[in-house]
């Protein structure tokens, strides 16, 4: 009798527990899985766009040949990978930013609030300002720049050298509240007897801050690092309405713009899926890669 | 040693105020460039020496402004209402449900965090133009109604903080699942709900690259689209208060919104955060 009830009681969470996750579940095999699985495949076809994608005529690996040998997709790549200096750096600086922000002081919550205003604002608009911003003459960072003494300040826009470096200012000022914010919720999740601890010990600030505080905070620093290289292996936005056209010397060019350009321009979507597919397999390795050196060092 | 603090205290006082100015400059020089005529932007001053209102005259005759409003409204908010529900539910149910397969499904769906929108959105866009919805709004609104995995994740880590006995409770006063969700569960975890909620509706609202691939029809565009349009427009020709007006209205709802929940969000991201 007993255990027949329980059955029941399993049936009847069952059946709540499927229902629960099964749109979730039917959204991501319709709108992740699926579309993912066509990726691959297109990947091995040459399929303009305008056809339809069974028509599709199958050519092996002759995508990848093309784009392994593309000197645009190595400058994309190189231009996408050469974005993320900017994770080390906003780190670095939320993690500082974190600590002033998190002393007990009554006017601290009015700071946190307003670094976090550029993370909520439009990326559109934000790009927009930042292009006119860095303006090589009259643009306000220049100006500036002359002000204090810098007497040949930078072409940011139009030289290959700087273009990257607007970009990266720019992200990092646009996440920085973001990091910061996390920091400190990860922060305040420390319990206290560690650093009372660690007084009686006669540890420092400095030390309390290396050996307690920056351990513990692992977990965040790992969500901020896997969330931001996943989204920095995405850049399109920022580059394509700052730099109209990919920036001097393709400077600024990323491999999302190539992937977005020869499949809703050129309608070559097989080669763009081959390039998708590649931008996926990036993706899923660094987070793989990242995923294994915390657990070997967790232990 | 208090003296000390005090100092301390000034120092870092000053360096966050100054760190502020930068983080608040460019929306400062945004809003007032937008009231300059167009060839006072070449002035070194900060405010307008004439304030000049024709650059948002312009945009509202040039562009359907208020159906552009109206559409991301549309896209940002049944849609995120609907979807941060279905969200809850499954984080409710893979936190507190027992049921075969619950962590190896949690983790599948966690697999789908890695899948970046770039590696699927041309088969995304081949199969809504199957379906005859590039015309229209629904490609924007339909992915949303079926929830958002990394809400998923945030709400089954609180959920899992409640106590069972609360559950259990709500159990032996007859409630099904369901209505424990709904009049247990969702209470409790509504400002962080909530907070998410707002954030996924900003996010939504400030959506470019899905729109401009999945909208044909320019009447269905989200104002963001509309917007950037014609600032690249006005670009070309440099005139740059029109660019700097277009901006101001991108930014100015959101900001709005902000500064209503503000204290809110950063609270909620305080309690539920990272802690494992």
């Amino acid at each position: 009798m007993r255990a027949k009830k329980t059955s029941s009681i399993k049936k009847v969470d069952a059946f709540w527990g499927y229902t629960f996750i099964i749109i979730p579940f039917v959204g991501l095999i319709l709108f992740s899985i699926i579309p993912l699985i066509m990726t691959i495949y297109a990947s091995l076809t040459a399929w303009p766009l305008g056809q339809s994608f069974f028509d599709a005529k199958f050519i092996g690996l002759k995508n990848y040949k093309e784009l392994f040998h593309a000197d645009l997709f190595w400058k994309s790549l190189g231009n996408t990978f050469f974005y993320m200096i900017g994770i080390p750096i906003g780190l670095f600086l939320s993690l500082i930013f974190a600590n002033l922000m998190n002393r007990g002081t009554g006017y601290e919550n009015t700071f946190r609030v307003i670094f976090y205003v550029p993370v909520v604002t439009s990326i559109v608009a934000v790009s927009f300002v930042f292009q006119r911003l860095f303006m090589s003459d009259g643009g306000v960072i220049n100006t500036f720049l002359q002000n204090i003494g810098v007497t040949n300040p930078p072409n940011w826009l139009g030289h290959p050298q700087y273009t990257k470096w607007v970009i990266i200012i720019m992200s990092v000022w646009k996440g920085l509240g973001s990091s910061i914010i996390l920091y400190i919720a990860g922060m305040q999740g420390i319990s206290n007897s560690y650093y009372e601890a660690a007084t009686i010990d006669g540890a420092t600030g400095l030390k309390m801050f290396r050996y307690i505080t920056l351990p513990l905070l692992k977990p965040v620093t790992f969500y901020l690092i896997v969330t931001s290289v996943i989204g920095g292996a995405q850049m399109y936005v920022e580059p394509r309405l700052i730099f109209a056209a990919n920036g001097p010397a393709n400077s600024t060019f990323t491999t999302v713009i190539y992937l977005y350009d020869y499949t809703f321009s050129n309608s070559r979507a097989g080669y763009g899926s081959a390039i998708a597919v590649v931008l996926g397999v990036i993706v899923f390795g660094l987070t793989a890669l990242q995923l294994y050196v915390n657990r070997r060092t967790s232990k | 040693m208090k003296k000390k603090k005090l100092i301390a205290d000034v120092l870092i006082f000053i360096l966050l105020s100054l760190t502020a100015i930068i983080m608040l400059y460019p929306f400062i020089w945004m809003i007032f460039t937008s009231f300059k005529p167009k060839l006072h932007v070449y002035l070194t001053g900060l405010l307008p020496e004439v304030w000049d209102f024709s650059s948002y005259v312009q945009i509202w005759k040039e562009i359907p402004l208020l159906r552009g409003f109206l559409n991301t409204l549309l896209y940002s908010i049944p849609p995120v209402l609907i979807g941060t529900f279905v969200s809850g539910a499954a984080a409710f149910s893979f936190a507190k449900i027992r049921f075969k397969g619950r962590d190896m499904l949690f983790l599948m769906l966690l697999i789908g965090l890695m899948i970046p929108f770039p590696s699927i959105m041309i088969p995304q866009f081949v199969m809504f133009s199957r379906m005859g919805l590039l015309m229209g709004p629904w490609t924007l609104i339909l992915p949303k109604l079926f929830g958002n995995i990394a809400m998923i994740f945030f709400m089954r880590q609180i959920i899992i903080g409640i106590p069972d006995s609360l559950i259990d409770a709500a159990k032996i006063d007859g409630c099904n699942y369901f209505e424990t969700y709904v009049r247990v569960i969702l209470p409790v975890i509504a400002p962080a709900l909530s907070a998410h909620g707002i954030l996924w509706f900003i996010a939504a609202w400030n959506d470019y690259l899905a729109p401009t691939i999945f909208v044909k029809n320019p009447i269905w565009q989200p104002v963001t689209v509309m917007i950037a349009k014609f600032n690249e427009q006005y670009a070309i020709n440099t005139h740059v208060p029109r660019i700097m007006a277009g901006s101001v209205l991108l930014v100015l709802p959101v900001l709005v919104i902000y500064g209503i929940f503000q204290r809110f969000i950063i609270g909620s991201f305080m309690f539920s955060g990272m802690k494992e």
